[in-house]
């Protein structure tokens, strides 16, 4: 998990300038500031991490050679994690497809009711929207104070106060729908 | 069993989701240079759309066509771009026609090395700023470090690069450009196309020919899904048209992932040696008082030079009359004994200055050529062209001085002016003329060649001397020696220059001397005839082609 000590003090438009002009380097400040973010949407489709590491870096270099298409980088996590579902999704289409042709018999994996229950909880996660998706996971993946996710995203306290007990009861109420 | 709150499970899931280990080193390794700049956009498209008035059909093929392109960029997949990436170690073009043959472009490094069709081999290093040229037939590879750029252009350090970035961004800025400034005469315009079927990106860049025509200079062609550049046309010089009956040089692109190691792997024979140009410090005062002599020379004469050979049956073999003024030169060239045979006209009168400048204006030239520091025009006469009109071609000035390297009588008289400076000096020989001073130029390979200077005369070089390498003995080729040096306003002139080739078995040339006489007159403003350096009556009637 990402310490606060890690995180760059700068933001992701900044960052993202300093790419786009040729600083390559900036790019790992991006790449360490998400990681997590990025590995957990990926583990959230394809519950293996060896699968979601492959998926988590796919999605950066992915994110890296189109980064340029980017119209508004502030969005740029939401953005993110649009590409790593995709990746995620397209390299499950891909295991389960070369798991037909092997024809070999997979062992089932079991997973916990822990692992379980994260499943649902971050898939639940994925359908709220993109804003609310970022402040929780800033504040329960990262662990940022509410004033540090303010800073980050250039936003009043009081907004991203709003903004995360909307995203727990957005993430609550898609968590009652599910059967 | 108790259900914890909705804020622990959110952390319980994330911390299981959370990746076991950092990833950061590994993305960077596997990321390119930089990032790649946006594909081009059709130049009309947003325009149609954000002005709303274009017809439905458009909007939706425009669409249609953008949808295609936008889900093609997000469909790019890892393998692609890791492909791409480790196939853009080297890009190799193999071109059909004109000079190049191939490229070898090592986006790593910035060295380049290209092979011509008539066997050389040139290497570039802009790191180094080094240039190693392989001259088939002088046998060296001759070294120019730095390298030595026209006026309006300069080395570029070097920065590893992807293909995309070294070849198609600066076409994708210079269209980016264009479009933004709403250039109503872009110099790249970017267009969606397809090369064999499949969907790329075209460049096609514009120029201005030395007529001011626009035109089509060269097109690229690119895949937005590699992002690779395809293929390369460019149009070729005039006189390559000419000689390969082709208009494009047509060039194909793939990405090796090793290429040549040197000179050597590209057909240049092992043990050639390299040759550094440099010019001593005991050679820089000669080469100094060369320049200045040839600076101060006249800028306004007139001059008539004639040309007669040895056991020829023809009492002149060419006959020129150059007019100069300043930065302006016009030279009228003259073969009486074809001019003759087409139109039956009076003899040639007696060789004398005065008479052949009499006769030459009445008489059409077979080529005319026109120049100042910016264009050259050369005119052929229909006869000489075999053509139905007289041909014109006009072509530009690179910034170099082409000017002062053509013209007579300066050539003849310090032929060393615009030979990269690299001489040594000789130890006074039995070729030697009395007073002055001999430069050699070259000698590690097969051929060199000994100028002696004459410091008393304005530092003209009064004896030239080629030389061949036979074997291992080195054997005359031809000799060049100005005679009747006088003064005209103060500078001297050579007013006889007899050249001797000696005869050569191997090349089945006999033994022949020609000898050319030159007659300077210095004129002032009022001198000129009118419209002498006028290109437009050139052009009357002619075929006129520029580049």
């Amino acid at each position: 998990m990402a310490s606060l000590e890690s995180q760059s003090v700068q933001s992701d438009e900044h960052l993202i300038g300093e790419v786009l002009a040729g600083r390559r380097d900036a790019y790992a400040d991006l790449v360490r500031r998400y990681e997590g973010h990025v590995h957990a949407a990926a583990w959230t489709i394809l519950r293996d991490h060896q699968a979601a590491e492959d998926a988590t870096q796919e999605s950066f270099v992915k994110a890296y050679c189109n980064l340029a298409t980017l119209r508004t980088p502030r969005t740029f996590a939401p953005w993110l994690l649009t590409i790593v579902r995709r990746t995620a999704t397209d390299l499950a289409r891909n295991k389960n497809r070369l798991a037909l042709v092997r024809a070999l018999p997979e062992t089932q994996s079991v997973d916990s009711p822990e692992d379980e229950d994260a499943a649902l909880v971050l898939s639940a996660l994925a359908h709220i929207p993109d804003h609310e998706q970022q402040v929780l996971l800033l504040r329960y993946f990262d662990d940022l104070a509410v004033a540090d996710i303010a800073a980050r995203l250039d936003c009043a306290v009081g907004t991203i106060t709003k903004r995360i007990s909307r995203a727990l009861t957005r993430l609550r109420d898609r968590l009652k729908e599910r059967p | 069993m108790n259900t914890p709150d909705l804020e622990t499970r959110l952390k319980n899931a994330l911390a299981i989701a959370a990746a076991p280990r950092s990833i950061v080193d590994d993305v960077m390794r596997r990321l390119p240079a930089s990032v790649a700049k946006l594909a081009p956009r059709s130049r009309w498209r947003r325009p149609l759309i954000a002005a709303g008035i274009a017809a439905p059909t458009v909007i939706a093929a425009t669409l249609v066509f953008a949808l295609f392109f936008a889900g093609s960029a997000i469909r790019l997949t890892l393998a692609d771009v890791q492909a791409a990436v480790e196939r853009q170690a080297w890009a190799h073009i193999r071109y059909d026609a004109g000079q190049l043959k191939e490229t070898w472009i090592n986006l790593r490094t910035g060295e380049a090395y290209t092979t011509r069709f008539d066997g050389n081999v040139v290497y570039f290093n802009d790191k180094t700023n080094t240039r190693l040229e392989y001259w088939k037939d002088s046998g060296v590879i001759r070294q120019d470090a730095p390298i030595q750029y026209a006026r309006d252009k300069a080395s570029r350090p070097p920065t590893p690069q992807t293909a995309w970035e070294h070849i198609i961004s600066p076409l994708e800025d210079a269209a980016t450009q264009a479009q933004r400034a709403k250039s109503a005469v872009p110099t790249v315009v970017s267009t969606h196309d397809t090369l064999g079927g499949k969907p790329v990106i075209r460049f096609d860049t514009y120029t201005n020919d030395a007529l001011e025509h626009r035109f089509l200079y060269s097109q690229l062609w690119a895949d937005p899904r590699s992002r690779l550049p395809v293929r390369v046309r460019t149009r070729l010089q005039l006189g390559e048209r000419g000689a390969t009956g082709k208009e494009w040089s047509t060039g194909d692109y793939d990405f090796p992932a090793t290429g040549p190691a040197d000179l050597y792997a590209l057909g240049v024979p092992r043990g050639t040696p390299i040759h550094k140009d440099i010019a001593t410090a005991a050679v820089q005062p000669i080469l100094d008082g060369i320049n200045r002599a040839h600076d101060g020379f006249l800028k306004q004469y007139r001059a008539v030079v004639w040309t007669v050979m040895s056991r020829s049956i023809q009492p002149i073999e060419s006959l020129h009359v150059i007019w100069r003024n300043g930065d302006k030169l016009r030279e009228d060239y003259h073969e009486p004994w074809f001019e003759l045979q087409r139109k039956p006209s009076p003899p040639l009168p007696s060789l004398n200055s005065k008479a052949l400048f009499a006769w030459a204006v009445q008489h059409e030239p077979i080529h005319t050529q026109l120049m100042d520091s910016q264009r050259e025009y050369t005119w052929t006469s229909a006869a000489m062209a075999r053509k139905a009109k007289p041909q014109v071609r006009v072509m530009r000035h690179q910034g170099f001085p082409l000017l002062d390297q053509n013209a007579w009588p300066e050539q003849m008289q310090w032929p060393t002016r615009y030979r990269v400076p690299d001489f040594q000096l000789r130890e006074a020989n039995a070729d030697t003329p009395a007073g002055c001073i001999g430069l050699r130029f070259g000698g590690d390979g097969n051929s060199r060649i000994d100028y002696y200077i004459d410091p008393a005369n304005d530092s003209v070089c009064v004896k030239q001397i080629w030389w061949a390498k036979r074997g291992t003995e080195w054997t005359k080729t031809r000799e060049y020696d100005l005679s009747d040096l006088h003064r005209v306003a103060g500078h001297v002139v050579a007013g006889t220059q007899r050249l001797h080739c000696y005869r050569d078995a191997a090349q089945h040339l006999d033994e022949s001397t020609q000898t050319t006489t030159i007659s300077v007159v210095p004129l002032t403003a009022s001198d000129y005839p009118p419209a002498v350096f006028d290109p437009a009556p050139l052009t009357i009637g002619a075929n006129v082609e520029g580049f």
